[in-house]
Order: structure tokens, then C-alpha cells, then sequence
């Protein structure tokens, strides 16, 4: 019964995102803006990756090294830019919060989806895919909360 | 505005894009390894129309302990060898009509412990003549079958064996076998056909049989058989090369296939030879496993009554005196010849009237480890003393000697490398007749070719099986990986707490009233609610929330 595995997990990833959107955010935040946001995404962690492999060199995940570590982090802060890229046009809260819930079901979209259904559907049973599934359901909470810090943030000066 | 929107959605379908390419590096640190093992698969046969063997070969099905007295039906039996017996293979798939069986072997089941080879032959037998109507596989013990064992007794019910990859049987219908024959000229040289020396010829069989194909290397029998043939050509090929050291016996090395199946190979040669060659035949020496023990037993057919015919008697002489020079035990074991079961080589010659004996450390045919696949080990020792005995008696007839025996010694003495060489490419390579991989062909064409390097001229002999006993085809060594699964009632109680979940995020969103209405709507009719959605005008809400 490893398919009902696979859809339990898959149900657990991505039903949470529709209800959200279609039951609170669809007001806010149509489609058009929500695809958008996709995109940007995408771009934003493509731009991410390219950085990451100029800058960072080290492949060795193990070895500590507090110049690569401050310059992950930096990194990191391209989100900024990409939110910032979309507050430009809109900025309302449920617009920011929208935007953020994109950004999560792209992001299992990307990263879990695939891993999911090819995995969860084999024989051998691993609790990995139920902790995906989870911490899918975390990463909506992180990243609509980070997209409001950032709307806020860029709101005050008004 | 628009233009803007256009440029940047066309950058982002090229990231898209990228993320694509990327995504198999980030499957591929994910993917779990499931531990994989080793199995051997029981042979299947039909004998003269009966269906007997291990009837199916796939395997996906949960696996239960031998000890468990749970349902066996539907499930893979991982069995030890204490768990095993002929009583409880008969019952496991008679009452209580276990799916399949694994059975794990001990690593060094063969000289260790004789009470455990005993044991194994006994259920060895037992399955190899009945009719199993369900997949049996052989493993030897190793980590993986340790950490089967572990996780069957951590979480019984949860673990899972499939074989994947597996060939389905087929019949293996016009099995061809060859037969190898040197022949070394004595004094005067020649031609075989017009030579009129007596002969000598000394015959083993090299294939073997055992319940597991991919098993049955058989090391003494008949490898080591195989293998003193060799050493024997070896020798007398050194002694013939000089004039002055030829004898007044031409010596013929024959090397037979199917030696398993009644000896078809040994009757096709002695169909198939000219019949001026075998009227000339003095003696023949059958060689089968000889290697170990340090009693040797001669098997003959000839009855007390013919001890007196004097090539009988000669012959006898001739084996005990040798025997008593070398110190070592001798045993005349007289047995009738079966015409329907040949159970030793000689019987095929002693059908002919030739006069021949076989060889052998077995005190009767009826020993079962000539048929296992435990035989996978000799004693390079027993192994060479017992080829000095032979290789005595025919120095002895050979060159008619009366007493000291120390022809093999100095430049002709037995090389054990050679012995070990061979001992340790048979321990490789399984040479069951019907099931000849391409490996094993090369070894046995090698030896073919050895036997033509030492004689003057070697002879290739191509014969068909008989159809009485059909084996078939199909994967003999598999790959079983060991899943730990989940029961339906585990994913099942998982689906309702998705759902709770669920409809608390929604009854959180919207309060308990409307969400009530909303997972109503849901309910009562899909259809209803999608053409009211249709009508409010938001038909890509479904589709634009996934993305």
C-alpha cells in the first residue's frame, strides 16, 4: 500500500497551500500576481545557485569556514531582493502573505514533488517522506512570515 | 509595463529551466539503498513428465520467521539451517502452504561440523524430489542475511523481499554436452586405429549437480576426479615423451559430460568409439571423488566368482599390493549393476563387458554429497595421494613392475599448484549440465585443450541430453532486496490524521460553520460545485494555487 503512502504524503505537502489560497488569499493576491511570484522565485534561487558556486568554493560540507559561512548567509539575503521586486507593484498585507505562500508551494513544488512521488512510491519505507511533508507544512509559516517582515520593512519609510 | 512583465517571465521560464536540469542531483543524495542479497535459486525440472523442482521463481511477499507460528501463506519462510529438516520442508509447503522459502546457510557448512552436513543433505534430498509450488531460494550467511534477521525480529510483518530482474523459466529442451578424449601413444608410436598395445583408460566426469545450480561446483565430485585426470595426462605425457620411458600400454584419458545424468556422456563414448579402441581396453579406472579421506574404495560390478578370470585377478593384484605399499586402506566394494539407475561410471563400461572399477572415497553410491552444494571444498593432500595410487597402479601395469615404486619423484613428482589451480578455478565456476554458463564452457574447453597439450591426440566429442529429465531456465542467481514496509493499517490510520489535519487548517481559516459548508459542498457532488465556480468566474484557482 505504498501509494497511499505517496498520496498521504503528497496530500500533506500541497493541499495545505491550496486551502489557504483558495479559502483566505484569493481576495488578495489573484492569480496572475501569485504565478508571478512563482516565477521570481525560480529566479531568485537560480541567481542564488549561481552565486553560491562562484563565491563559495568549498564543497566540503563539513569543513567550517566562517568567510564561506558569512558569504552563505549573504547570499541568502537575494530573497530580500526578490520580494522587494515584487512589492514594487503591489503591497497590501494579504498581497505580501500571498506572495509568500507562492514562494513555499513553489518551493515543494521544486524540491518535493519529485522526490515524493518517486520515492514514497517504493517498497521500502522510510519516515523521511512523512518529515518532508511536515516541514512543507513549516516552510508556508516561514516563508509568509518572512515575506511580511519584508513587507513591513519596506512599508515603514511611507 | 507589459513589456517588462514579457522580458522577465521569459527569464524565469530559462531558470525554470535550470532548476529542472538540477533536480536529478538533488534526487540522487536522496534515494535510500536497500539492502540487497544474494540468493541462489532451486533448480525445476520435469522427470519423465512429472513436474518436480521449485515450480515458481518470483518473489514479492512479506517475510516471516521459520519460528513463527503466524499464517505462512503469501510469505517468504527465512529459514536457518537448525530451523530445517526433511519433516518440516515436507509440512512447510504441504500444511501449511508457505509462499516461498529462504533458506540461510552457514557460511562453512561443509567440513566444519558433520553433524550440520548430515542435517543439510537430508533436506538437500528431500526438496531436490519433491514438487514445490513456490519459489525456494538458497543464501549463505552474511551481513545482509544478518541484518534481514535483525529486522524480521525487530519488526515482524514489515519486512518485504522482491527479486527483481528475473528471467521466467523456460525449458531447456536439446542440452549439447562434449567428451574429451587424449590418447598417448606406448612403445612403437603410431596410429591410433592401427595400434594394437593394449589400454589403459582412465575416465571422470567433470559436471556436477546440486539443488542450486548456481551452487553445484562440485569440488570432489567430480572436480577432483576432473582434476587427477589432468594430473595423471600431465604425468604420463612427461614419462611417454622420452622412447626409452614408453610403455607396452597405449593410455586413453577420457573426460565425459553428464556424468549427473546417468553417465549419458560415458554411454555416447562407448557407442560412439570404435569398437577395435575398446576391444583393446584392459582396464578402465573411473575417477569420483577422490578428494578427501584416506580410505580408498573400489567400486566394481565383477562378481567374487570372476576373481579368478586372470585379468580380474591381475587387476586386484595389482590394486591391493599398491595400496599396500602406499599404506593406505583398500576396500573392494562389489554392487550390481541397475540398468535403469547407474549409480558409478564403471557401470556404463561393465554393461560393455569391459572390465572397470571406480575410484572412489565413497564406501557407497548412495552418498548424497556427490549431489550437494556443500561440495565445495578438497583436500589437496588426500588429492594428491590418492592420484599417486592411481597414477602407481598404472605405472605398475605400464611398465610391469614388481615392487619399488618411485616413479613419481624428482622431476616427475606431483605439482600441488597445479592441483591448487585447478582445485581453486573449479570452486568458481558451478558445472551443472543443464545449466552451463559461458564460464564454465571456457573452463571445460580448457581442460579439453590441456588433455590435448599432454596426448598425441585429443578427440572432441559432441552428444545431446536425453529428454527423460528437462530442466528449466531461467534466473539461477538473483538479487532479493530486503524492504521494511508499513502495514495497510499504518497508512490507513496516517490518511485519517492527514484529513484531520486538514479540516482543522480549514475550520482554523474559516471557522467551524463555513468550513462545515465548505467540506459539504465538497462532498455533495464534485460536479455541482465546479460549474459553480465556473460561474463566479475564478476558473484557475485550482490550477494557480499549485504553482
Amino acid at each position: 500500500m505504498t501509494f497511499l503512502y505517496c498520496a498521504n504524503c503528497l496530500a500533506l505537502t500541497f493541499v495545505p497551500p491550496w486551502i489557504l489560497y483558495k479559502y483566505k488569499l484569493i481576495e488578495f493576491a489573484p492569480v496572475a500576481l501569485v504565478v508571478q511570484a512563482a516565477f521570481v522565485y525560480a529566479g531568485t534561487q537560480l541567481f542564488q545557485m549561481i552565486l553560491m558556486a562562484t563565491f563559495v568554493p568549498s564543497a566540503d560540507p563539513h569543513e567550517f569556514n566562517v568567510s564561506q559561512e558569512c558569504m552563505k548567509a549573504f547570499i541568502t539575503l537575494a530573497d530580500v531582493l526578490g520580494l522587494h521586486y515584487l512589492f514594487q507593484k503591489r503591497s497590501s498585507m494579504g498581497t505580501a502573505a500571498g506572495i509568500g505562500l507562492s514562494w513555499s508551494a513553489t518551493e515543494s513544488l521544486f524540491r518535493r514533488l519529485v522526490p515524493l512521488w518517486v520515492e514514497a512510491r517504493s517498497l521500502q519505507f522510510s519516515w523521511n517522506h512523512l518529515l518532508t511533508s511536515i516541514e512543507a507544512n513549516i516552510s508556508i509559516a516561514i516563508h509568509i512570515a518572512f515575506a511580511l517582515l519584508v513587507w513591513l520593512w519596506i512599508r515603514k519609510p511611507n | 509595463m507589459y513589456g517588462r512583465v514579457g522580458r522577465s517571465s521569459l527569464l524565469s521560464t530559462q531558470c525554470f529551466l535550470g532548476l529542472l536540469v538540477s533536480l536529478p542531483l538533488v534526487l540522487a543524495s536522496n534515494v535510500h539503498d536497500v539492502p540487497t542479497l544474494e540468493a541462489y535459486r532451486m533448480f525445476e525440472y520435469d522427470d519423465k513428465g512429472q513436474q518436480l523442482g521449485s515450480r515458481k521463481s518470483a518473489v514479492n511477499m512479506l517475510a516471516v520467521p521459520a519460528s513463527s507460528s503466524s499464517e505462512f501463506g503469501r510469505r517468504v519462510v527465512v529459514a536457518d539451517l537448525q530451523d530445517l529438516s526433511a519433516v518440516y520442508v515436507e509440512k512447510l509447503f504441504v500444511e501449511r502452504s508457505a509462499g516461498g522459502l529462504l533458506a540461510i546457510l552457514p557460511k562453512d557448512i561443509d567440513i566444519e561440523n558433520p553433524e550440520q552436513r548430515s542435517k543439510w543433505l537430508e533436506v538437500e534430498t528431500a526438496l531436490a524430489k519433491m514438487r514445490v509450488n513456490a519459489p525456494v531460494y538458497f543464501a549463505f550467511e552474511s551481513n545482509q542475511t544478518q541484518n534481514l534477521k535483525r529486522m524480521l525480529e525487530a519488526n515482524p510483518g514489515e519486512v518485504q523481499l522482491s527479486a527483481t530482474g528475473l528471467v521466467s523459466p523456460t525449458k531447456a529442451s536439446n542440452v549439447q554436452g562434449a567428451n574429451f578424449q587424449g590418447w598417448l601413444p606406448g612403445r612403437g608410436g603410431g596410429e591410433e586405429s592401427s595400434s594394437s598395445r593394449p589400454i589403459i583408460a582412465i575416465v571422470a566426469h567433470y559436471d556436477t549437480l546440486g539443488v542450486a545450480p548456481e551452487l553445484a561446483v562440485g569440488l570432489d565430485s567430480n572436480g577432483s576426479g576432473m582434476i587427477a585426470l589432468l594430473q595423471l595426462a600431465k604425468l604420463f605425457s612427461k614419462l611417454y615423451s622420452s622412447k626409452r620411458q614408453q610403455g607396452m600400454y597405449d593410455i586413453v584419458f577420457v573426460l565425459t559430460g553428464a556424468g549427473k545424468s546417468e553417465f549419458t556422456g560415458t554411454k555416447y563414448w562407448l557407442e560412439h568409439t570404435d569398437s577395435r579402441l575398446l576391444d583393446r581396453i584392459e582396464f578402465v579406472l573411473c575417477l569420483d571423488s577422490i578428494g578427501y579421506g584416506d580410505k580408498v574404495y573400489i567400486h566394481t560390478s565383477k562378481q567374487k566368482s570372476k576373481d579368478s578370470v586372470p585379468a580380474v585377478a591381475k587387476l586386484w593384484d595389482v590394486l591391493k599390493s599398491t595400496a599396500e605399499d602406499m599404506n593406505i586402506p583398500l576396500e573392494i566394494v562389489r554392487k550390481k549393476v541397475n540398468l535403469s539407475d547407474f549409480s558409478w561410471e564403471h557401470e556404463q563400461f561393465s554393461r560393455k563387458d569391459i572390465l572397470a572399477v571406480t575410484v572412489s572415497r565413497h564406501s557407497t553410491h548412495r552418498a548424497d554429497i556427490r549431489s550437494s552444494i556443500l561440495d565445495r571444498k578438497l583436500d589437496v593432500q588426500a588429492l594428491k595421494k590418492n592420484i599417486l595410487f592411481v597414477g602407481n597402479v598404472m605405472a605398475k601395469v605400464v611398465y610391469d613392475l614388481k615392487k619399488p615404486l618411485d616413479v613419481f619423484e624428482g622431476s616427475l613428482s606431483l605439482n600441488s599448484a597445479f592441483l591448487e589451480a585447478w582445485a581453486q578455478e573449479l570452486a568458481g565456476t558451478p558445472r551443472m549440465m543443464q545449466y552451463l554458463g559461458p564460464d564454465a564452457i571456457k573452463t571445460i574447453e580448457k581442460a579439453g585443450q590441456l588433455l590435448k597439450e599432454y596426448t598425441a591426440e585429443m578427440t572432441r566429442q559432441m552428444f545431446s541430453l536425453g529428454q527423460e529429465k528437462v530442466f528449466y531456465i531461467g534466473t539461477s542467481k538473483a538479487q532479493i532486496s530486503v524492504y521494511s514496509v508499513r502495514p495497510l493499517s499504518f497508512d490507513l490510520l496516517m490518511s485519517l490524521l492527514v484529513f484531520t489535519y486538514l479540516v482543522a487548517l480549514l475550520v482554523g481559516i474559516q471557522g467551524r460553520v463555513e468550513a462545515q459548508k465548505t467540506i459539504m459542498s465538497l462532498f455533495q457532488g464534485n460536479n455541482k460545485s465546479l460549474t459553480e465556480f465556473r460561474f463566479i468566474g475564478v476558473p484557475e484557482s485550482d490550477h494557480g494555487s499549485d504553482v
